[in-house]
């Protein structure tokens, strides 16, 4: 069954300048329990698909057209509360760099506390903290009572990624959206928080938009990838079709560049001199 | 640091030209009054001898006598300071309780109207001397519309009530003499307003900048992207990251009203300290100068710790890092 | 500016104020309360005060044995029924009214009289200075007979008792800690005879006296009630309380513009000659202005008419009027054969070409006080008519302390300075040997540096004669000497201008013409003025 469904989806920034067109047309498609993964280079339109889905766009100067199904009612269109119960609750996002999108000055158990304060009211109030410290254990977090405890900037990278990862978990939500969850983290942390999020994702059986410059990264980790580039997407298929024979141009130029990836920056891919607008989307 | 301020405002006092001693007697006094008097005031003795009586006096709870009023400096001192401490108490709530609202307003609602007028009123308010805000708005309220009284702390008929803290408003709450206490209110309203209006301009504008720079924050689409709404956001997970750096600079803008208030209170007749600070430099009242100063620097120093310590409990990266 | 909204309100307030009057007089005959503002410090101690703040205090809280006459001429007894001086002159017994009480109830007698001048003696504060040295000793006689004994005649004695105050020896010696004879008591406290007691002070922001009712000169019937005096009032805050009926008197400082904008909307102005003047002082050791003509040449180089324009405040009113010489219009010798100086600028020029300076040699430099903003029009008029001449004159200011500190020496005492001086007694000598005799030098009084003998020989004989109309000969001819010497230029006589709420009447005030010239405070007796209630 599918999930959720972007359908056309067209992004225009207004400014003095004048006008960004951020997404061109794209469609997506998540199905229930799988694992999608967003790959292009920078600029080119994956955070505001993400930011999209979960409404948190619509206060700038933008234009949009097109459709994003979530179960079948249309997000674009949900009134600015509906979208608030979604947020946080149904749909939750994990950010690219963990330690300032959280609260510096909160506790992590009180912002966990109000994540889930957000959306229900009812909870048993002694049994909530030990329901913090399972979710905390589930991404292998060993203390996690200090971690409770603790503020952002007391915590490593990598842990402070861990408490994103359980938060988005608190409500249990259907389908959780990772923005580039890794690429602030050490290249070492990188594969460990990368397998514990399949893990728990995988174990309670959610849906998962990963997002990523980095095709290396999402290989052992989606079911299905979108190739995108300046708002367009150039080719989608499973993980497998897409290594074993990759149908765009752009994509092999992506994949010949995996084995010399060492840090998080995407190599520059010459794009100037390679027109790859000029090959239709490749569909598998 | 505070015997630092207190050797140097003791010299810095007695550079001030003139003789204390000529100034406090009067232009008709002899000559012989006048050596008579240097000699009753020690100013005759080198300066390190002057500044032992004074650390003498001191530590006696004895600041000197003020040749401006004759009377002892500390009774000057408990006298005038209360008035002055009332003035900016009330005029740092106004600051505070409008010019904070007024930025988060503006910063919400960045160049939209309301930003417009809030940049307007923080401009007027900066630009324009609090005593010209005090003539204005006593010509306004006192003169054209008569509704508030002008001069002074209490109306001519209405006795203070007997002091407690020195402070009218309070003790005639203690006391429950709500009358006084209404009384009381009308006359600080306008010094208060004119002493705050020149600070509220500026508490706005950097509530307005330091909420622009939190709404920027990562954490706050964090927020959003999970359920919170936009209120709580503002008053709550937004507004205590904002308000820490403008806690110090109001804490400040606290402070320094102490040494602004005196031109407010010469129009408002206000019997407060900061115009008995001025009065003692044009006298040369070098015990009362000292005292002033003294005075100053010490609510400095207390309310600079205060925001110090408020903005250490408020801020876990600095209470942390203390432990 | 037309203030239109303050005279409607003064309209209806005018309306409640006659309903409550007529209600009130059925019952009880009895004045309000007057409320006046002056520049601070109030000092409620008679030993310490001189200020003119001081002075309103003293006229009301306390009396001295004689004072000014009504119309002027030699003192009269107050405290004092009469008295009577020995034929060389040094010693005067007064005879003291009897049944005189004190605020305390306690019964006044020659006791007080001799505590009250060792006392002010001891302390060696206020005006101690004018009996010390001439008296040798004080003596009680019997319960209402006092005698002073003077060292050698002194003619203005009679004038400085003016400024002696009587207190309440009982009280104070009731009241003294640690042997300050009172000083703490008298800081918040009265012990005087006066018609008003002091219930509150505060010398930096008021002082509040209430009647006295068994004043032993009576007091009118709508005198008020209680007094209000304030210290420091800002010039708007004294408009807006004066049209909110807030307020009765204002000072004679508030500024020239403010005080026409009261008389204006309805409430008026009361002109109060005085016993002093306005004077450019001439530091007659510097050159060029040690040479007396080329002091003479600026004499007549000053546009009198522009100078005095400046004190207009309204088409009637004005705080100034054309001096002749050093003693003003009103004071024992002041004379009318004296020439008034006109402005002449021929004649300046003459004068300029007998001085020995010339060219490059005529730098002057005019200082006025900082403090007294409107000095600044009088030294630039003095400076355009001293530029026309051929002097090269330049306009600076002075911070009060700084001038009171430069003229104590003849080096730093500015060229030309501007200042006024007040009589410290209806005695000419009380305004003019500070000035003028050499051994009151390197004061702000004598920035002329006059020491010239004979000039100190004519102030030395006003003093020791006791002959009054040789002494008016003295001064005459003493006035005369000085308008030679040119050692000032002389402004203006010394007037005060208040503006008053149109309900109150105080007739010292307004019509103060047949008060006779004040000297100190004296106009500002509250027994005599009506405050409605
Ligand atoms: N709020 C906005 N206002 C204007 N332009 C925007 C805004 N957000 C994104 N854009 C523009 O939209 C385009 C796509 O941006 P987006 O952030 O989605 O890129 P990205 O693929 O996430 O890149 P990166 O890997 O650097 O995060 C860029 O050109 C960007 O400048
Ligand atoms: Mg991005």
């Amino acid at each position: 069954m599918t999930l959720l469904s972007i359908r056309n989806l067209e992004v225009q920034f207004k400014h003095y300048e004048g006008v960004t067109k951020a997404l061109k047309k794209i469609s997506l498609d998540i199905k229930e329990g799988e694992k999608v993964a967003l790959v292009g280079e920078s600029g080119s339109g994956k955070s505001v698909t993400a930011r999209m889905i979960l409404g948190l766009l619509s206060n700038s100067n933008i234009k949009k057209n097109g459709e994003i199904f979530f179960e079948n009612i249309d997000l674009l269109k949900e009134s600015s509360s509906q979208i608030k119960q979604i947020r946080g609750n149904e749909i939750s996002m994990i950010f690219q760099d963990p330690v300032s999108s959280l609260n510096p000055y909160f506790t992590v158990k009180k912002q966990m506390l109000q994540a889930l304060e957000n959306h229900t009211k009812d909870y048993d109030k002694n049994t909530i903290e030990k329901y913090f410290v399972n979710l905390l254990k589930d991404v292998k977090i060993e203390d996690p009572e200090r971690v409770l405890n603790s503020y952002a900037f007391q915590l490593s990278g990598g842990m402070a990624q861990r408490v994103m990862i359980s938060m988005a978990l608190i409500n249990n939500p259907k389908l959780i959206l990772a923005d580039e969850p890794t690429t602030a983290l050490d290249v070492t942390v990188q594969k460990n928080v990368l397998s514990i999020m399949k893990d728990v994702i995988s174990q309670k059986k959610m849906s998962m938009l990963l997002i990523s410059h980095n095709l290396g990264v999402v290989r052992e980790f989606a079911d299905k990838i979108y190739v995108i580039y300046q708002g367009r997407i150039l080719e989608e298929g499973s993980t497998e079709k897409i290594f074993n024979s990759p149908g765009h141009i752009y994509t092999q130029t992506l994949l010949q560049a995996i084995p010399k990836i060492n840090s998080s920056k995407l190599p520059s891919l010459d794009s100037e001199n390679l027109d790859y607008l000029s090959q239709p989307k490749f569909t598998h | 640091m505070l015997i630092g301020v207190s050797i140097l405002i003791f010299i810095i006092a007695r550079i001030i030209p003139g003789d204390p001693a000529r100034m406090a007697l009067g232009p008709t006094a002899t000559q012989e009054m006048v050596e008579q008097y240097r000699d009753k005031l020690h100013l005759n003795d080198p300066i390190h001898v002057q500044y032992w009586f004074f650390i003498k006096g001191i530590t006696q709870g004895d600041l000197g006598e003020s040749v401006y009023t004759k009377r002892n400096v500390t009774t000057d001192v408990s006298t005038y300071f209360p008035a002055t401490l009332e003035l900016i108490i009330f005029a740092a709530l106004i600051m505070v309780c409008v010019g904070v609202p007024l930025g988060i307003l503006a910063g919400r609602y960045k160049d939209k109207s309301i930003d417009n007028i809030s940049r307007l009123i923080s401009l007027l308010g900066v630009v324009t001397p609090s005593f010209v805000w005090a003539v204005f708005l006593m010509i306004i309220f006192a003169f054209y519309l008569d509704i508030l009284p002008v001069a002074g702390r209490l109306s001519q008929d209405t006795v203070a009530p007997d002091k407690i803290t020195g402070l009218i408003i309070i003790d005639s709450i203690i006391r429950g003499q709500f009358d006084v206490t209404i009384d009381a209110l009308k006359h600080i309203i306008l010094p208060a307003l004119a002493l705050s209006l020149s600070a509220l301009g500026q508490a706005s504008r950097l509530t307005r900048s330091n909420i622009t720079e939190v709404y920027d924050k990562q954490y706050i689409e964090m927020a959003r992207a999970y359920g919170y709404n936009e209120f709580k956001i503002a008053t709550k997970y937004a507004l205590k990251p904002a308000m820490i750096p403008t806690l110090t600079i109001l804490g400040l803008d606290f402070a320094a009203m102490l040494g602004n208030a005196f031109l407010v209170e010469f129009v408002f007749a206000w019997p407060g300290i900061a115009k008995y600070g001025v009065q003692a430099i044009l006298y040369k009242d070098l015990n009362a100068i000292t005292a002033t100063t003294m005075i100053i620097a010490t609510f400095f120093v207390i309310t600079n710790l205060i925001v110090d310590l408020v903005v250490a409990y408020l801020n876990p990266k600095i209470r942390l890092s203390g432990k | 500016m037309k203030f239109s909204g303050g005279k409607m309100r003064i309209f209806k307030i005018n309306l409640l104020s006659l309903l409550v009057t007529s209600l009130f007089s059925l019952s009880l005959m009895a004045g309000g309360t007057l409320r006046l503002d002056e520049v601070a410090i109030g000092e409620a101690d008679p030993a310490k005060a001189t200020d003119f703040a001081d002075g309103i205090i003293m006229e009301n809280v306390y009396d001295a044995l004689v004072t000014e006459p009504q119309g002027g001429g030699p003192v009269v007894g107050k405290l004092a029924k009469d008295w009577e001086v020995s034929n060389d002159g040094t010693t005067i017994t007064f005879h003291l009214h009897e049944g005189v009480k004190f605020h305390s109830g306690n019964d006044f007698t020659a006791d007080d009289v001799v505590y009250s001048y060792e006392r002010l003696m001891g302390l060696k504060l206020g005006w101690s200075y004018l009996f010390d040295g001439w008296v040798k000793g004080i003596k009680k006689i019997d319960s209402h007979k006092v005698q002073f004994d003077l060292n050698e005649p002194y003619a203005p004695f009679m004038s400085s008792l003016v400024r002696f105050y009587i207190v309440d020896s009982a009280t104070l010696k009731a009241n003294e800690t640690d042997g300050d004879m009172g000083q703490a008591y008298l800081s918040a406290n009265s012990a005087g005879t006066g018609a008003y007691s002091i219930t509150a002070h505060d010398p930096n922001v008021e002082t509040r006296m209430a009647k006295h009712n068994k004043y032993f000169l009576g007091i009118a019937e709508m005198a008020p009630n209680e007094v209000i005096l304030k210290y420091n009032l800002d010039a708007p805050t004294v408009r807006t309380l004066i049209a909110n009926d807030e307020h009765d008197i204002s000072s004679n400082w508030l500024p020239t513009d403010v005080k026409a904008a009261i008389a204006d909307s309805g409430d008026k102005l009361a002109k109060v000659v005085s016993a002093g003047g306005w004077y450019f002082k001439i530091n007659t050791t510097r050159a060029p202005l040690d040479d007396v003509n080329c002091r003479k040449a600026l004499a007549y180089a000053l546009d009198y008419d522009s100078l005095v324009g400046t004190f207009q405040v309204t088409d009637d009113i004005a705080a100034g009027q054309k001096a002749r010489g050093p003693i003003p219009q009103g004071m024992i010798g002041y004379s009318e054969d004296v020439p008034l100086v006109e402005y002449n600028l021929d004649k300046a020029r003459d004068y300029l070409s007998k001085c020995k300076y010339s060219g490059g040699d005529l730098d002057v430099t005019i200082n006025w006080i900082a403090e007294v903003p409107f000095e600044e029009s009088w030294a630039l008029i003095l400076q355009q008519g001293a530029m026309t001449i051929g002097y090269n004159a330049t306009v600076e200011t002075l911070p009060w302390a700084v001038f009171s500190e430069n003229v104590t020496k003849p080096e730093t005492t500015p060229n030309i300075s501007i200042v006024a001086v007040q009589a410290q007694t209806p005695d000419p000598d009380g305004l003019i040997y500070n000035m003028y005799h050499s051994a009151a030098a390197g004061t702000w009084q004598s920035a002329e540096w006059v020491q010239d003998d004979k000039i100190d020989a004519m102030l030395n004989a006003g003093r020791t004669t006791i002959d009054a109309q040789k002494r008016v000969e003295i001064y005459e001819d003493f006035q005369q000497a000085i308008v030679d010497m040119q050692p000032d230029l002389f402004i203006s006589d010394l007037v005060t201008v208040y503006a008053m709420r149109d309900e109150i009447k105080a007739p010292t005030l307004e019509n103060s013409a047949e008060y006779g010239f004040s000297t100190m405070a004296q106009n500002f007796s509250f027994r005599l003025m009506e405050v409605p209630n």
